[in-house]
């Protein structure tokens, strides 16, 4: 039985309200895309919904952690050890959101790069590795460091996609969004793995992250009619 | 020279000269006017089979390719198919 004073933790609703955004919204660009992606079987758009996807699921998996991070004074009311489980959560959470990235970033270089089609199994393999790694020797640094890499990576090709379209309006808008989406997925992911980090502005990325996510639903509503 | 076209864009080709074809076309004629060689056209046209976009009609004589339900939505989606791959850089 869930202690009832989880429910009076500060932010606790901010931390509800926040994920259930992000996971609705994340969930509807991967609904709202499924018609598209039917009729096409393109699979630029098959990566970009299993980005979304992997948002979702990593939003929920850090909603989890935060669950029973804020529990975890209350530890005795459990009968199972909440840091073997937050180990484990954590091991998710960083397995889901790195792959998020990557395939948003696999999105836009399939072409290139789908012509082994175990690539991506093996991307899945190495990211769980690293994650687990990570977690378990408790380097949140490799982790980051790794994120940042794929995003930087995925930065620089929309860039490029974007000077190639002859900077066209639409291309330049998603630009935006993508380098807005990168930045602030990594100040939340220090965020859930630090959770004093952001103590001061956390409202503020919170608010900029749905913004973002909210931008990116827009766009692709806008898109698929 | 005109770009190479993209998959999408030879499928969206193949409906639209069925469909102006007032929604009725030997294999002959399509092929002709979806210009693309006789391997690839034949992979396409297998491929629209398959998805159901398009369906052959036989009577004693000929074969006649039509567009169905999901080929014609394909034309009406293609718009937002092209606008979505390109403003994602998909």
């Amino acid at each position: 039985m869930i202690h009832p004073r989880i429910f009076l933790m500060p932010g606790f609703e901010i931390e509800i309200i926040y994920s259930f955004i992000i996971i609705v919204s994340s969930l509807m660009i991967y609904f709202k895309t499924k018609e598209l992606y039917n009729l096409t079987t393109h699979k630029g758009i098959k990566y970009f919904r299993d980005a979304f996807l992997f948002f979702a699921v990593a939003f929920f998996i850090r909603f989890i952690i935060f669950f029973l991070l804020t529990l975890f004074e209350a530890s005795r009311i459990f009968e199972f050890n909440p840091r073997l489980l937050g180990s484990v959560s954590s091991t998710f959470f960083i397995y889901t959101s790195t792959m998020a990235i990557v395939y948003l970033l696999y999105s836009m270089i399939w072409e290139k790069w789908d012509k082994n089609s175990k690539k991506i199994g093996w991307i899945h393999i190495g990211i769980a590795l690293v994650s687990a790694i990570g977690v378990a020797i408790q380097s949140t640094l490799i982790l980051l460091i790794l994120q940042c890499l794929v995003i930087s990576v995925a930065s620089l090709i929309a860039y490029r996609r974007y000077i190639q379209s002859g900077k066209k309006k639409g291309v330049k808008s998603n630009l935006t969004i993508y380098i807005l989406l990168f930045i602030f997925w990594v100040l939340n992911t220090i965020g859930t793995l630090t959770p004093d980090f952001f103590s001061t502005s956390k409202i503020i990325i919170y608010l900029v992250s749905i913004g973002t996510f909210l931008s990116i639903f827009y766009a692709v509503i806008k898109r698929t009619g | 020279m005109d770009k190479k076209r993209g998959r999408l864009e030879i499928i969206y080709d193949i409906l639209n000269v069925i469909n102006k074809n007032q929604n009725r076309i030997k294999y002959t004629p399509l092929l002709r006017k979806s210009n693309l060689s006789t391997k690839r056209f034949s992979e396409y046209v297998s491929e629209l089979l398959e998805k159901e976009f398009i369906k052959a009609l036989e009577n004693k004589k000929d074969k006649y390719f039509c567009l169905t339900d999901k080929g014609f939505h394909y034309l009406e989606k293609y718009k937002n198919i092209t606008t979505f791959v390109e403003d994602f850089g998909l």
